[in-house]
C-alpha cells in the first residue's frame, strides 16, 4: 500500500505561505519596529531586522525542503472499527526543514511532523476509526522551515484506502452449534458437494441443480437432494441469526467468528447475496470479517460526526522535552530583569519557571490550577502597580511583561503556547533596548533571541532532550541562520528611512537621572563633583577648542531670593548678535538627563530643527532628553547682547530687600568706578581676600548668607563664587546673571572628542558692560585658574596649576574603552534619519525617502544572494579523511557522484586529467586505508594530505 | 589498490588464486568477471546460480573450475523425471553382508554442477537446495555430511524456455550470486573458433589448488576487516532497496549477511585485507538481483544500477 509520490520537477510549482505561527511572527515584527520608530531605538530596529531577516530566510529554507521529496504513506491495516488505525509516512530525500503530514479521515484531522534531518524519516501516526468499512484517508503536505514559519504545500498522493473491520461485540453469546442444514451425521459433516445425503422438500432460494428430478418426474414434488462432505464440523454463521440492526448483527456475527477462530474450528458465513465457504484458519477469519465489514456498510451521512472529533479541535499537546527548551530561552531572556524589577517579582518568577521546568520533567506534578493562575497576575499586578504607581511605562510595563510570560509557561500545555512563549520572549528581548542600548546588551539579545528561535525549532517533530550535544547543534543551526540574514538586517539597518519623531510619548519614570537642576544654591555641586558619570560627547568636525572656551551653556538663571538663583520665564526680544570668530560645528551625544537642554558651547548659532536658542543663548529642545540623544550644533565666538532689553537689565541688578548688609558696603565702595574697573576690583578682592576653592565647604546660614560667604568662611566651590560675585556685581549697580552648564571636558585622543562628566558641571557669572553686552566672568579662575586650565581633581589639590596630570595607563585604557563606546553610540546607536541622509549623501546618493525605497529592493537582492549560495553549499564532512577528500574533489574542480567510490572518482578524473592520474591514485589509496583498514588512520591521512596536496599544486600550475 | 602487508601464507595464498584465475582465463575466453565472481562465490562459501541458455559454456566453466581447483567434480543433469533419491543417494540391500549399504548419490562431490535446475520438480529441486543449505544428507535416519568443501553451481534456463518449473524465491536465496555468462564477445569467438574442441583442454589441465588451500582461504576471507563507515555503507544499501518504491521485496538480513560475505571474498580475491565500496559495489548485482522482486514494469538490474549510483558511500 505504498504510495510513492515524486512531484515531478518542473511541472509543479512549489508556493510558500506563513503558517499562522509565521503570521504571529510577522506581526511580532511590525509591532516592534513601530515601537522602534516611537521611541528611536536603534538597536531594535537592528533586532526586528534581524527577525526579518530570519523570517525571510525561513521562506527559503520551507521551499528548499519541499524539494525532491519522496513521501511513502502506509496503513497498517485492517483494523477493527474503534480501534486506532496506524499510518506510517516514510520520507525520503528532505533537506533540513520540516514535513507535516495531515490525515484526513471523514470526521478526523490527525496531523504529525518530522524533521528531515537524515536522508530518511519515518512519522507513525494513528487515525481513529469510527465505522466499519473502507475508509478513505487523505494525505496532505507541507514542507515546513525548521521553526515553522513558512508552509509548502505539496501535491497530495493519493488517498489510501483500508478496509476496517466491525468491532466485535462484547459478551456476546456463544456462536449458535447449528452445522450446514441436513448434514445429518453431525459435526463432521460439513456441506459440501461429495456424497448424497438425503432428500428434503424444496425451499425456495435452492439451487435448480439440487432438484432430484427423479422424485418430480415420478411424484411431481419438489424434493432437493442435500449433499455434503467430510469437512470436519463446519459451522453456518447466518446474518439472520444475529438480532438489531446491522451495526449490532455484524458486531455479534465477528465475535462469533473470533471465537470459532479462537477454537480453530471451521465455520461459513452466509450473508444476505454472499457466502464465504467453510474453512479455518486466518485467512478464513480475513475472509469472514471482509465480507462482514463489506456488507451494507453505513454511510457517511448516517454517522453523526463526535462532537469532540470536530477537525482541528484537539490541540496538539506539548511535549515535555520542548517545554524544558522554551524554559531554558526564556529564563535567559527574563534574567536581565532582575536588575530593575523588585526582588519578590524575581522570585515569583523564578518559581513559576521551575514549577513549569519540574512540570516538564516529570509527569507526576500537575499544573497550577487556573485560579491561582489568575490570582496571581491580579495580585502581581495590584503589587507592581503600587510600587511604580502605574501599570504603564517602561519600568512597570516590562515587570508586568515579565510577569506574563512566566504565568503563561505555567499554563502551557498545547504546542501553541510554545509559539506564544516564543513571540512573548522574542517582545521581552526586544524591551530591554529600553534601558540599555550597549554593546554588551546587544550582544545578550541576540543570544537570547537565537535561545528563543532554537527552542523554537523543537515545536515541531518529535523534540530531543536538553543535552548539551543537541543544544550545541541545534543551536550552531540557529546561528547560522542569523549569520546568514546579518547582511540583510546591516542593509534594511542602513537603508529602511527612519522616521523622525514619536508617534506617542513614552513616560519616563523612575528614572534618578543625575544632572544639572534647574536652579542653585549654596552646595547644589557638591555632589554633581563626585559623579564621574558622562554627561555627554563633544565630536569636533575640526580642531577641539582650547580648555578656557569649553564653557558649555546650561540654564541662565536671573532670578535671586538670598537663598538660590532661579531661571526667569517671560517673553523679551532676542539681543544682538555680533560673531568675533570662525564658527565651530560639533556633535553632541546626550546621555538621558530627562531635561529639555543641549549643552552648547558659547555661543551657540545653529541648532537642530526643532530646537531653539532662548534669549539667555541657551539651546532648547522641546523634547526632554529620555534616551541617549545625538545633536549637532554651531557655536561661534560672539559679542551678545549688545542691545539688549532694559527691562532685563533691570531685573538683572535686583536683589533680595534687607540681606547681606556687608556685601552691600563692600560692593557700594566700587559703585563710583568705570562698569568694567568695578568688576576688576570684586575681582581682586576675591583674589586678595584668602579665599580657597574646597569640594565641601562649611555649611552657611540662612540669612545673609553671602555675608557669611565673603566675610567669614570664604571657602567654596564654584556656585559660591558665582552667586557671590553676581551679588557683588548687582550690588555695584551693573546686570549680573549666574549661568551653570558643564566647563571642561576630557579630550580623548582615540577619536578626538570631549568628555563631558557630571563633575565638569560648573556655575560662571554674566555682566552686562556697555557697549560690549553680555561678558563672561568666571570667579572660579581667580580661585583656582586650574579648574578651567586642568580639571576638578587637579584644581581641588593644585588650585593653581596650569595643566592637568599626565594620565596613568589605566587612565588611557579608561579612555580606549570610551572610544570604543563613542563609536558604537555615533555608528549604531544615534544611527537615525539625519545620519542615514548623511551616509547617503556621503556615497553620492541623494533624492531622500524616495529614492531610498528604490534603492532597498535590489540592495535586499544582494543581501539575500550569499544566504542564498551557503544554505546550498552542503557543509564540509567531519570526517578528517572524508574532509581531505571533499578538498580533493573541490581542487580538481568536478564533483563527485554519490554512489562513486574514491577509486571510480580517481579513475575518471585521470582520464579527464592524466597528469593528475598519479596524485589521484595515491589519495584514493590513502583515503581506502584511512577510512576502511583497521588501525589508526594517521600514516594514511598524512598520505592523502600530501597526495591532496600534490593534486592542488598541479591544478595549479596546470591553470598558470 | 593493494593492502599494505599480507601475512606470507596469506600472500603466497592469493598468488596461488592469480594463478588459477589465469589459467581459468586461457580456459573461457573473455569472461573474466564471472570467473572472478564464480571463484569469488567459492571463497564465500557460496553457491553459485548462473542464469543463461544453453551452449555458453556454463558446463565448461564449472569443469575448468573444479580442475583448477583440484576439487571431486560431478554433473547431473536436471531432468522432469529425475528424484530425490537419485541425487542424495540410496540405501540398497546389501546380501553379502545383510544390510543396507548407502550408495552415495553425486551430491557426495566438493564441485556439484546442477544443470538445468529449472527442468527438475519442485521436489528435487528442494533436496539439492536444502543439502546445499545444511550441508548434508538425511537418508534413512542417518545424517551424512557432506564433503568439505562442497560448492554447487547450478544453471538455470531462462524462466520463458518450454518445460521450466522456476525456483520459488525463498529458495533462490540459498544461492550466493546470480551471474549471466551472456555471449563471448568477437575476439574471445574467434579465438575460440580457431583453437577448436575446447573441452581436450578442459580435461588436461593441471590442479593448481586444492581442498585444503581453498579451506585455509574460505577462513581466511571470514577474516578479512570491515570498517564502521562500509557497514554503514551496506545498511544504506539495504535501506534503499527495502524503501525503493518500484521494488516489493528489499533485501533480507540473509541477503545483507551473503553481500558482506561476498564483498569480503572479492577484497580478498584482488589481495586487500579489508573491504573497500568498490568490492561491496562489485558484488552488488550478482547478490542482489534474484533477491528483489519488483513491480510490473520495473526492471531489478535498472533498479540496483540506480541504487548504486545514488546511495551516498559513507
Amino acid at each position: 500500500m505504498i504510495r510513492p509520490d515524486r512531484p515531478p520537477a518542473g511541472t509543479v510549482t512549489l508556493r510558500a505561505w506563513p503558517t499562522g505561527f509565521g503570521a504571529a511572527f510577522l506581526a511580532l515584527i511590525v509591532l516592534t519596529l513601530i515601537g522602534c520608530v516611537n521611541y528611536a531605538l536603534s538597536l531594535g530596529y537592528g533586532l526586528t531586522f534581524l527577525l526579518g531577516g530570519v523570517w525571510v530566510l525561513a521562506a527559503g529554507q520551507a521551499l528548499r525542503a519541499a524539494r525532491d521529496l519522496t513521501v511513502g504513506v502506509q496503513a497498517r491495516g485492517p483494523v477493527r472499527s474503534g480501534t486506532p488505525l496506524p499510518v506510517q509516512v516514510q520520507v525520503r530525500g528532505g533537506r533540513g526543514g520540516v514535513l507535516r503530514v495531515a490525515l484526513h479521515a471523514p470526521f478526523d484531522v490527525v496531523s504529525g511532523s518530522v524533521t528531515l534531518e537524515d536522508a530518511a524519516g519515518t512519522l507513525n501516526l494513528t487515525v481513529p476509526t469510527a465505522a466499519r468499512g473502507p475508509l478513505e484517508v487523505r494525505v496532505t503536505l507541507r514542507a515546513l522551515d525548521r521553526l515553522g514559519l513558512w508552509q509548502v504545500r505539496l501535491p497530495d498522493p493519493a488517498p489510501v484506502t483500508v478496509l476496517i473491520h466491525p468491532r466485535a461485540e462484547e459478551g456476546a453469546p456463544p456462536p449458535p452449534t447449528r452445522s450446514v442444514p441436513g448434514s445429518g451425521e453431525g459435526a463432521g459433516r460439513a456441506p459440501g458437494d461429495e456424497e448424497f445425503a438425503g432428500l428434503r422438500p424444496y425451499q425456495t432460494g435452492d439451487s435448480p441443480r439440487q432438484v432430484s428430478l427423479r422424485h418430480v418426474a415420478r411424484t411431481g414434488q419438489l424434493l432437493t437432494r442435500e449433499t455434503d462432505a467430510a469437512q470436519g464440523s463446519a459451522r453456518r454463521l447466518d446474518w439472520q441469526d444475529a438480532p438489531g440492526d446491522p451495526e449490532a448483527r455484524a458486531a455479534r456475527l465477528t465475535a462469533w467468528v473470533d471465537a470459532l477462530h479462537a477454537r480453530a474450528d471451521s465455520y461459513a458465513l452466509h450473508l444476505p447475496g454472499e457466502v464465504v465457504a467453510p474453512g479455518s484458519g486466518e485467512p478464513q477469519r480475513q475472509a469472514a470479517l471482509n465480507a462482514l465489514a463489506l456488507h451494507d456498510p453505513p454511510t457517511l451521512a448516517s454517522l453523526a460526526p463526535p462532537a469532540r472529533n470536530r477537525p482541528g479541535a484537539r490541540p496538539a499537546p506539548l511535549p515535555g522535552e520542548a517545554l524544558t527548551w522554551t524554559l531554558l530561552a526564556l529564563a535567559v531572556t527574563l534574567a536581565p530583569g532582575v536588575l530593575r524589577q523588585p526582588w519578590w517579582l524575581s522570585l515569583l518568577i523564578a518559581a513559576l519557571l521551575g514549577h513549569s521546568l519540574l512540570r516538564a520533567r516529570r509527569d507526576a506534578i500537575r499544573p497550577l490550577p487556573t485560579w491561582l493562575l489568575a490570582l496571581l497576575a491580579v495580585a502581581g499586578g495590584a503589587a507592581l502597580n503600587a510600587t511604580y504607581g502605574t501599570l504603564l511605562g517602561r519600568d512597570a510595563g516590562t515587570a508586568f511583561l515579565a510577569l506574563l510570560a512566566a504565568l503563561k509557561t505555567a499554563e502551557s500545555h498545547a504546542r501553541r503556547d510554545q509559539a506564544v512563549l516564543t513571540l512573548l520572549g522574542l517582545f521581552v528581548t526586544s524591551t530591554a533596548f529600553f534601558f540599555s542600548q550597549g554593546p554588551l546588551t546587544a550582544l545578550y539579545a541576540v543570544l537570547s533571541a537565537a535561545l528563543l528561535l532554537t527552542a523554537a525549532t523543537t515545536r515541531l517533530g518529535t523534540p530531543p532532550p536538553l543535552t548539551r550535544a543537541s543544544l550545541t547543534g541545534r543551536l550552531s543551526r540557529t546561528v547560522r541562520v542569523l549569520t546568514l540574514s546579518a547582511p540583510l538586517t546591516l542593509a534594511l539597518f542602513v537603508l529602511v528611512p527612519r522616521p523622525d519623531g514619536p508617534l506617542w510619548q513614552l513616560p519616563v519614570q523612575g528614572q534618578n537621572l543625575t544632572g544639572l537642576g534647574s536652579e542653585v544654591s549654596a552646595g547644589s555641586f557638591t555632589n554633581l563633583a563626585q559623579n564621574p558619570a558622562v554627561a555627554f560627547r563633544a565630536d569636533f568636525r575640526g580642531a577641539v577648542p582650547p580648555p578656557a572656551e569649553r564653557y558649555w551653556r546650561g540654564p541662565v538663571l536671573e532670578a535671586f531670593d538670598g537663598l538660590k538663583w532661579q531661571q526667569v520665564r517671560g517673553s523679551v526680544p532676542t539681543p544682538s548678535v555680533e560673531a568675533t570668530g570662525a564658527p565651530l560645528t560639533y556633535d553632541l551625544t546626550l546621555e538621558p538627563s530627562g531635561t529639555p537642554w543641549l549643552l552648547a558651547l558659547e555661543t551657540v548659532v545653529r541648532v537642530p530643527q526643532g530646537a531653539f536658542i532662548t534669549s539667555g543663548f541657551q539651546a532648547f529642545t522641546p523634547r526632554p532628553v529620555a534616551t541617549r540623544r545625538r545633536v549637532t550644533l554651531v557655536s561661534q565666538p560672539a559679542r551678545v547682547g549688545r542691545q539688549e532689553n532694559g527691562d532685563r537689565l533691570r531685573f538683572d541688578t535686583l536683589l533680595p530687600q534687607g540681606q547681606n548688609p556687608r556685601t552691600l558696603a563692600l560692593a557700594q565702595q566700587w559703585a563710583d568706578l568705570p562698569p568694567a574697573r568695578r568688576v576688576q576690583a570684586a575681582l581682586d578682592h576675591l583674589k586678595t581676600g584668602g579665599f580657597t576653592y574646597a569640594l565641601n565647604p562649611p555649611l552657611l546660614p540662612e540669612e545673609n548668607r553671602t555675608d557669611a560667604f565673603l566675610f567669614g568662611s570664604r571657602q567654596g566651590f564654584c556656585e559660591h563664587y558665582a552667586s557671590a560675585f553676581a551679588v557683588l556685581m548687582r550690588a555695584a549697580g551693573l546686570s549680573a546673571r549666574v549661568i551653570t552648564g558643564y566647563l571642561g571636558g576630557e579630550l580623548n585622543p582615540d577619536g578626538n572628542y570631549l568628555i563631558v562628566r557630571q563633575q565638569d558641571a560648573h556655575a560662571w557669572t554674566e555682566v552686562w558692560l556697555p557697549g560690549q553686552g553680555w561678558v563672561r566672568v568666571d570667579p572660579t579662575a581667580v580661585i583656582a585658574p586650574a579648574r578651567v586650565n586642568a580639571d576638578l581633581r587637579t584644581a581641588l589639590t593644585q588650585p593653581a596649576a596650569s595643566a592637568a596630570r599626565p594620565r596613568s595607563g589605566l587612565d588611557r585604557l579608561r579612555l580606549r574603552l570610551d572610544a570604543w563606546q563613542n563609536r558604537w553610540n555615533t555608528v549604531v546607536v544615534e544611527y537615525d534619519g539625519q545620519r542615514q541622509t548623511a551616509l547617503l549623501t556621503r556615497l553620492g546618493i541623494t533624492g531622500g525617502e524616495g529614492v531610498l525605497w528604490w534603492l532597498l529592493l535590489p540592495a535586499l537582492a544582494v543581501t539575500l544572494l550569499p544566504a542564498y549560495a551557503w544554505t546550498r553549499r552542503a557543509a564540509p564532512p567531519a570526517n578528517p579523511a572524508r574532509r581531505l577528500w571533499h578538498d580533493l574533489t573541490r581542487a580538481v574542480g568536478a564533483p563527485q557522484h554519490p554512489g562513486e567510490t574514491p577509486g571510480a572518482y580517481a579513475q575518471r578524473q585521470a582520464t579527464e586529467h592524466p597528469h593528475l592520474g598519479g596524485a589521484l591514485r595515491e589519495a584514493a589509496r590513502a583515503y581506502g586505508q584511512a577510512r576502511y583498514a583497521p588501525g589508526p588512520p594517521d600514516a594514511a591521512l598524512r598520505d592523502l594530505r600530501a597526495a591532496v596536496r600534490q593534486v592542488r599544486s598541479l591544478r595549479h600550475r596546470a591553470r598558470r | 589498490m593493494t593492502a599494505p602487508t599480507l601475512p606470507p601464507a596469506q600472500a603466497s595464498h592469493v598468488a596461488a588464486l592469480h594463478a588459477a584465475l589465469t589459467q581459468l582465463d586461457g580456459v573461457i575466453l573473455g569472461k573474466g568477471p564471472q570467473i572472478r565472481l564464480a571463484v569469488a562465490c567459492l571463497l564465500a562459501r557460496g553457491h553459485l546460480l548462473i542464469e543463461d541458455q544453453p551452449g555458453v559454456g556454463k558446463t565448461t566453466l564449472a569443469q575448468a573450475l573444479a580442475r583448477t581447483c583440484g576439487l571431486h567434480f560431478r554433473r547431473v543433469q536436471f531432468t522432469a523425471d529425475l528424484l530425490p533419491a537419485d541425487l542424495t543417494g540410496v540405501s540398497v540391500w546389501d546380501a553379502p553382508s545383510s544390510a543396507f549399504r548407502f550408495v552415495e548419490g553425486p551430491v557426495f562431490s566438493e564441485l556439484l554442477l546442477a544443470d538445468e535446475i529449472n527442468r527438475a520438480t519442485p521436489r528435487t529441486q528442494g533436496a539439492l537446495l536444502e543439502a546445499m543449505e545444511e550441508r548434508q544428507v538425511s537418508e534413512g535416519g542417518v545424517t551424512r555430511p557432506l564433503p568439505e568443501p562442497f560448492f554447487v553451481i547450478a544453471t538455470q534456463n531462462p524462466a520463458a524456455f518450454v518445460g521450466t518449473s522456476p525456483l520459488p524465491e525463498a529458495q533462490l536465496d540459498r544461492f550466493l550470486m546470480t551471474v549471466t555468462l551472456g555471449y563471448p564477445d568477437v575476439r574471445a569467438e574467434r579465438q575460440l573458433l580457431e583453437t577448436g574442441g575446447r573441452s581436450l583442454s578442459v580435461r588436461e589441465l593441471p590442479a593448481v589448488l586444492n581442498a585444503g588451500t581453498l579451506i585455509a582461504m574460505q577462513a581466511e576471507v571470514d577474516a578479512v576487516h570491515v570498517a564502521g563507515p562500509l557497514l554503514d555503507y551496506l545498511q544504506l544499501l539495504a535501506r534503499a532497496t527495502r524503501e525503493h518504491p518500484g521494488l516489493t521485496t528489499g533485501l533480507s538480513p540473509r541477503g545483507l549477511l551473503a553481500l558482506l560475505a561476498g564483498a569480503r571474498a572479492w577484497a580478498y580475491l584482488h589481495g586487500r585485507g579489508m573491504v573497500l565500496p568498490e568490492d561491496v559495489q562489485a558484488v552488488f548485482a550478482p547478490l542482489a538481483t534474484h533477491r528483489l522482486s519488483a513491480r510490473a514494469g520495473v526492471s531489478v538490474p535498472d533498479v540496483i544500477g540506480r541504487l548504486l549510483r545514488e546511495t551516498p558511500i559513507p
